[in-house]
């Protein structure tokens, strides 16, 4: 018996599988492109194939993130946050907080000792804040994106990038690479601008320890090494940061499965 | 015509089309009413129709020519039906002073639609509510705006005439008040958008009319069953001088809320406050004014704290959850929500924050954001 | 090069506002410990009712506005967004909500020692703008302080009458004011003190800064709007004699300027106009950007507004008001700015006096994003300056407090834009 958690986001789709003891078997990672539908296929094929198992095998699935309406099969379909936050504690039952940096929008999560959400704030209207932001800046700055991290630590001046929009963002580095400013120092000045969004955002909830970032800019290391001084604390980086709303999908399949199997065996019972 | 059909004949189609249509046929003249308060009983009273004026579903362009991006959608759509001239039909406009951007709008107005700036009216009332100055000063500009709209109507209001509108006005309310208190006490018996279409429609038709809806609306009703389910109750509470676009009604039933009670401008706050029953209706229109139930954050009322008016709605229907909804931009509203926030957390009441704009297209944040509030609410 | 290191040639006696101010502000920090009562003031309200009584008084947005100018503002923006403050609501408040929620819960250590003040005993606020009223709102529940509001109507009808009875609901308002003042300070209300700031100290400051301006409108410039909005917050805020002699030290200067040729900027090629408030976080910059490209910004209703007629409006007309009643000519003042008033009274008194008065190549309009107030009819008042007068006008989108809104290239380009409108009109 396997729990499948998808996430369709708005860049990438991921998909994660537990077996009924809740150990992960398997999981995979890929673009989603102009079609959500094939991408949740694919990538739950690919998990599915690297553990040797079938499409049968799965006895719940739960869906989520941006195309969670479209997965085939789902059996539920639940927002990203409220996986974020399962997830997170799947992989640290001390997490009380998640911060999650994504493709197009980022997210603060009051997590409980259950891993259930208490609070949450989003910041999805501007892009300013999240990955994207970064593949644009990166594109201005002709570096690639997984150099970001390092080049940033190499900078020795601090520069400001502090407009809210992407677009004026990208406009004010053109500047400052016009004014022959370094391109670490312009990459920690980008990291400084995403950090103060996101430390922002998190205050809008009550930030408790542990913090758990998630989402592909937690590869970032100059952005993690910003976040952590912006909030004064050490955060906790699990080993696939992306994986974190699938994972949390795939523990909430697992948890509806037994609930309703409860349901079912209770209904016996009364039946008798 | 069935009550649901009459309602839809009504609120199908854009305001602005409908009534023009309906001038034809009709001699009634017809006053816009854009800004908080204006006391329409008294344009009813001269026998013209008062209609609430809104954005039409097109994309804002002309009115962008006016107004830049970050001004509120109530007023660049309004100015932008302006431009477009499809207000001309009407035969007053009636801009009440309640925020910056509509103050603003009366010299915008007038020099982007000629047509309509020999009849244009702006209207200010006291923002301090509980003073000496206040009444009088109110009833200083009801007797400018009664001139005003006698010289539009061609014929005097009497006392008589006003009472009766103020009769008929209050009986609306009356009826509204009792479909939202069998709403509440039978969650899910109506949609969220039925209701908005409910209170919009009388809002743009006269009031007699809507009064015959609602009775027999309320007769179907009374017979009718709440449909039984586990939904999570939502209060909703905002959108001060604006529709809540239907999307966002529906995204909230979509993911399992029932929306059981409301504090919207298209809703409880249009109708909960009553006229008095006093000898110068004049002043029972500054009464209502100045006794107003919900707080407004354009006014100063110390006693009147919307964050508690919120927390007793949302203990009234509970356990509920809160969804503030503002509109972008709207200053008055981002000056008082810290508060409303405040006051909600620390009675333990979940609140969400949406925030909405004309022309938007993609719901899907604010729906990931309502699934995941109703989520949290039952403790996925 | 030596375009990019020429500045403007500011006048030397506004070297000493910095310490005028900071003495002001420390003022009111120690106050209670000189037994005097604090009041947190905003919106261009009649603050002199509370300076007569001896209250240590200041206009929150001016705090805002130097926090902003000393680059600090982000920290006190952050600490209110982060309390539920939408980014929309005006930078001025956020960056004082900022400041009242550190003093409020005995945190007067994580605030500058610049920008501190006491915490108040009370707030008046007046709407003028709207905004204020909901601002001071705020203020009252942060601190939990008695609040009193000044209710001012919006002169939709710019007759004399209208505005006459406009007057008389606000004077009627301030009489109330005074007993809340008295309640609140435990003693009677000095009217003599009232009238000598109304009738002596403004009346002073007014003509003198009326005579600056007009000075001022010679060519070559001998002063700039930015010194003239520097120096506006001791003459909106500082009631004492220290500023009357501060103006009578500019005039001389301006005097000498003009015996002496000085320019404010030399070899000033184009004239322009800033309408509204000022993006105070890069004023540095811009004027080291329009000193290198000969732009002498040389006036604007906010700090040249003395040389306009609604100004010296300040003292109601002869015959007006009773006789030597100071609350008739407080209650008279406070209409005479633009924030209350018509489209058609801003571009007549705020504009054109302006463009006239200055001989001006081109109007700056700045569209702040966070305030409604000196956002609002800005792009019609940009065609009608370009109909009526034939010189180019820009809406220049930035904000007053908020450096989030402010992207360089693009204000950069706009200003170089209307300079090459002013050359394509003047060949």
């Amino acid at each position: 018996m396997i729990f499948a958690g998808i996430d369709v986001g708005s860049l990438t789709s991921k998909c994660v599988l537990l077996d009924h003891k809740g150990k992960v078997i398997s999981s995979s990672l890929g673009l989603v492109g102009a079609q959500s539908r094939k991408a949740a296929e694919r990538v739950l094929n690919e998990a599915l194939s690297k553990a040797g198992l079938k499409l049968k095998d799965i006895r719940y699935m739960v869906s989520t993130g941006y195309g969670r309406g479209v997965v085939p099969g789902a059996n539920a379909e639940i927002t990203e946050i409220t996986c974020h936050a399962r997830g997170a504690h799947f992989l640290c039952p001390e997490v009380r907080t998640v911060i999650d940096i994504g493709g197009q929008d980022s997210k603060a999560i009051s997590v409980s000792e259950k891993g259930r959400v208490l609070a949450f704030a989003t910041n999805d209207k501007c892009a300013a804040g999240c990955g994207r932001f970064l593949e644009v800046i990166a594109n201005a700055l002709e570096v690639k994106l997984e150099d970001m991290g390092r080049l940033s630590l190499q900078s020795t001046k601090q520069l400001e990038v502090s407009s809210m929009c992407t677009v004026f963002a990208e406009s004010e580095v053109v500047g400052l690479v016009a004014a022959e400013e370094s391109v670490p120092d312009i990459v920690a000045a980008v990291h400084r601008s995403i950090a103060r969004r996101v430390r922002n955002m998190a205050m809008r909830i009550a930030l408790r320890e542990k913090v758990m970032l998630t989402g592909g800019v937690a590869k970032n290391i100059g952005v993690v090494k910003t976040l952590e001084e912006f909030l004064g604390l050490s955060l906790v980086i699990p080993e696939e940061p992306q994986l974190v709303g699938a994972l949390g999908a795939a523990v909430l399949a697992l948890e509806h499965s037994l609930n309703s199997a409860k349901a079912h065996a209770a209904n016996q019972v009364t039946e008798r | 015509m069935d009550v649901w059909s009459e309602l839809v004949t009504v609120t199908s189609q854009p305001y602005y089309e409908r009534l023009k249509k309906g001038k034809e046929d009709a001699a009634k003249k017809i006053i816009g009413c854009f800004g908080l308060y204006v006391p329409e009983e008294m344009i009813h009273a001269l026998g013209m129709l008062p209609v609430v004026l809104f954005c039409g579903p097109e994309p804002i362009t002309l009115g962008d020519l006016h107004w830049q991006a970050y001004m509120c959608s109530p007023v660049r759509g309004i100015t932008d039906l302006a431009c477009k001239g499809q207000l001309d039909f009407l035969d007053g406009m009636v801009i009440h002073d309640c925020c910056h951007e509509i103050r603003g709008s009366v010299d915008v107005l007038k020099l982007s639609a000629p047509n309509l700036r020999s009849v244009i009216k702006p209207m200010w009332f006291p923002k301090i509510l509980k003073r000496k100055q206040t009444k009088p000063r109110i009833m200083e500009e009801l007797n400018i705006f009664r001139d005003w709209l006698q010289q539009v109507a061609g014929q005097e209001m009497t006392a008589e005439s006003l009472q009766r509108s103020i009769q008929v006005y209050n009986e609306n309310r009356d009826l509204l008040i009792k479909l939202y208190d069998i709403r509440r006490s039978k969650p899910g018996i109506l949609s969220a958008k039925q209701v908005q279409h409910i209170v919009l429609a009388g809002m743009q038709m006269p009031k007699e009319e809507h009064n015959e809806l609602l009775k027999k609306l309320l007769a179907e009703l009374a017979s009718t069953k709440a449909p039984k389910d586990n939904s999570v109750k939502i209060v909703l509470h905002g959108s001060l001088c604006n529709e809540v676009p239907g999307n966002i009604l529906d995204i909230i039933e979509q993911v399992g809320g029932t929306v059981v009670d409301d504090d919207l401008y298209v809703g409880s706050r249009y109708f909960v406050t009553k006229a008095p029953l006093l000898i110068d209706p004049l002043e029972a229109l500054a009464d209502r004014y100045i006794n107003m139930i919900p707080p407004c954050p354009t006014t100063q009322n110390p006693s009147n704290d919307l964050g508690q008016y919120l927390v007793n709605m949302a203990n009234r229907s509970g356990p509920s959850g809160v969804i503030n909804i503002i509109t972008k931009f709207c200053e008055a509203h981002c000056h008082i929500y810290p508060w409303i926030r405040y006051a909600l957390r620390d009675a333990g009441i979940p609140e969400l924050l949406i925030e909405t704009e004309h022309g938007v297209t993609s719901f899907a944040p604010v729906k990931t954001r309502i699934q995941t509030f109703v989520e949290m609410i039952r403790g996925e | 090069m030596a375009a990019e290191q020429k500045r403007y040639n500011r006048v030397r006696c506004t070297d000493g506002i910095s310490a005028m101010m900071d003495k002001f502000y420390k003022d009111i920090l120690n106050a209670p410990s000189q037994g005097r009562k604090v009041c947190w003031c905003s919106g261009a309200s009649p603050y002199e009712m509370l300076t007569a009584q001896n209250v240590a008084n200041f206009q929150t947005e001016n705090h805002s506005a130097r926090v902003s100018s000393g680059q600090d503002h982000m920290y006190y923006i952050d600490k209110a967004e982060g309390e539920g403050w939408p980014p929309d609501t005006c930078s001025y408040t956020r960056i004082n909500v900022g400041v009242a929620l550190f003093i409020a819960r005995g945190e007067m250590d994580k605030v500058h020692p610049k920008y501190r003040v006491a915490p108040p005993d009370f707030i008046f606020a007046g709407n003028t703008c709207p905004a204020m009223t909901q601002w001071g709102e705020s203020l009252r529940r942060i601190f939990d302080v008695p609040m009193w509001e000044l209710d001012c109507p919006f002169n939709y009808d710019d007759s004399d009458e209208r505005y006459l009875e406009n007057v008389k609901y606000i004077r009627s308002q301030l009489e109330d004011f005074v007993i809340f003042i008295e309640k609140n300070t435990g003693r009677s209300y000095n009217w003599d003190s009232l009238k000598d700031i109304v009738f002596r100290r403004m009346r002073q400051v007014q003509q003198l800064r009326a005579e600056i301006a007009e000075i001022c409108k010679g060519k070559p410039a001998v002063m700039s709007q930015f010194d003239a909005m520097i120096a506006m917050g001791p003459a909106h805020m500082v009631r004492t004699d220290a500023v009357t002699e501060f103006y009578k030290k500019m005039l001389e200067e301006v005097k000498e300027r003009v015996k002496n040729g000085v320019a404010a900027l030399p070899g000033e090629r184009y004239r322009l106009m800033w309408r509204g408030n000022f993006p105070w976080y890069a004023v540095g910059r811009m004027s080291r950007w329009m000193a290198a490209n000969d732009i002498c910004l040389a006036t604007g209703a906010y700090g040249m507004g003395a040389g306009s007629p609604h100004a010296n409006r300040l003292f109601p007309p002869d015959g007006f008001g009773t006789g030597d009643d100071p609350l008739t000519f407080v209650a008279w003042n406070v209409g005479t700015r633009g924030y209350t008033r018509t489209l058609e009274f801003k571009m007549r008194e705020e504009v054109e006096e302006f463009i006239k008065g200055w001989d001006i190549d081109g109007v700056c309009l700045h569209s702040p994003r966070s305030c409604r107030l000196w956002s609002m009819q800005e792009y019609d008042m940009a065609n009608l300056i370009e109909t009526k007068y034939g010189i180019p006008a820009t809406v220049i989108e930035a904000d007053h407090t908020d450096s989030r809104y402010y992207t360089p290239s693009s204000v950069d380009l706009k200003l170089q834009a209307l300079i090459e409108g002013i050359k394509a009109r003047k060949e």
